[in-house]
């Protein structure tokens, strides 16, 4: 895959999942461009034999970021697994990783129900947020003092390609990417993003 | 077992005292399961949460220790939380005794779906 097609890839699996959620569908939802963009992408990398497309994220809009168990249960069933973090630093991410933090400012945010934030790992400290519509770096927005971030856990999407296990399917089509050969095209995309 | 790291979380605990359901919590009062609007069913511990949507009045939780009350959750920032979820742990050996008891109840709830999902759906 040469640069100019990663850019290409990038930028309609980004318009896409802007485009499909660039408001929340419900009264109680919060915005999911980033399971969007995920979708998306999985589908430019292998729009063949991929469940990806008919994956349906309105409950994630309506409750994912309260309900940390579901969440957690979901990642498990694709084979991603939820590792905590051991410390404030960005260590042992791959890019495409989820990473998920919590904002604790008592006093601003004590009644704020959704503290749980999750971004897309860029590399380099940069994270993607949520909303797929700025990036923040780490090193310097972690010293927030509105927010007052704290790392809980990432999800490295690609996990279940490791042992070759496939996870999740409908019949013949399965959640992708599932296997080494998969592994290669991920992680060769996410190199010079 | 109480309020979870997120905040909006609590951890409880079920236990089956003489053939009936038995919840406890550092937090109270704890809702019937019955009044729950959802309720997942895993393997060791139950899902459940208030469509707020549905209720016109909050819930009031305090700390059984301390009688100290838990902030009354708002929506804000584009972020929907209006009550807490709670977790029942309960001993994953009991799983099908929790169910039947769910069943005897009349209780809904929800397994995961086809593809082992609980919140992410197929179209």
């Amino acid at each position: 895959m040469i640069q100019e097609e990663r850019r290409k890839i990038f930028k309609k699996a980004w318009v896409n999942s802007i485009k499909k959620d660039l408001y929340p569908k419900y009264i109680n939802g919060s915005n999911v461009a980033f399971n969007y963009f995920y979708t998306e992408l999985s589908q430019l990398l292998w729009p063949e034999n991929n469940i990806s497309d008919e994956l349906n994220f309105d409950e994630y809009e309506k409750s994912g970021s309260v309900k940390i168990r579901a969440m957690k249960n979901d990642m498990e069933a694709l084979g991603s697994p939820i590792i905590p973090f051991q410390n404030q630093a960005l260590e042992n991410l791959v890019k495409g990783d989820l990473v998920v933090l919590i904002i604790e400012n008592e006093i601003l945010l004590r009644k704020l129900g959704s503290r749980i934030v999750s971004f897309i790992y860029l590399g380099d400290n940069l994270l993607m947020d949520a909303c797929m519509g700025s990036v923040i770096n780490w090193l310097d927005w972690k010293e927030n003092p509105e927010w007052m971030p704290r790392l809980l856990f990432y999800i490295n999407v690609a996990a279940s390609t490791e042992n070759d296990i496939k996870y999740m399917h409908k019949g013949d089509k399965w959640y992708r990417p599932y296997d080494k050969k998969d592994k290669i095209i991920w992680e060769d995309f996410w190199r010079t993003i | 077992m109480s309020l979870n790291e997120s905040g909006i979380e609590i951890d409880a605990s079920l236990t089956i005292v003489e053939g009936d359901i038995e919840l406890s919590a550092d937090i109270i009062p704890i809702p019937a399961l019955e009044d729950f609007d959802t309720i997942n069913l895993m393997e060791d511990y139950l899902i459940c949460s208030f469509d707020s949507t549905l209720h016109e009045t909050k819930r009031e939780y305090k700390y059984a220790a301390n009688n100290v009350t838990l902030p009354s959750l708002v929506s804000c920032a584009g972020q929907w939380a209006e009550d807490y979820v709670w977790y029942f742990d309960f001993n994953e050996i009991q799983y099908d005794l929790v169910k039947t008891l769910l069943d005897e109840k009349g209780i809904t709830y929800q397994v995961p779906n086809e593809i082992g999902m609980i919140l992410g759906k197929l179209n």
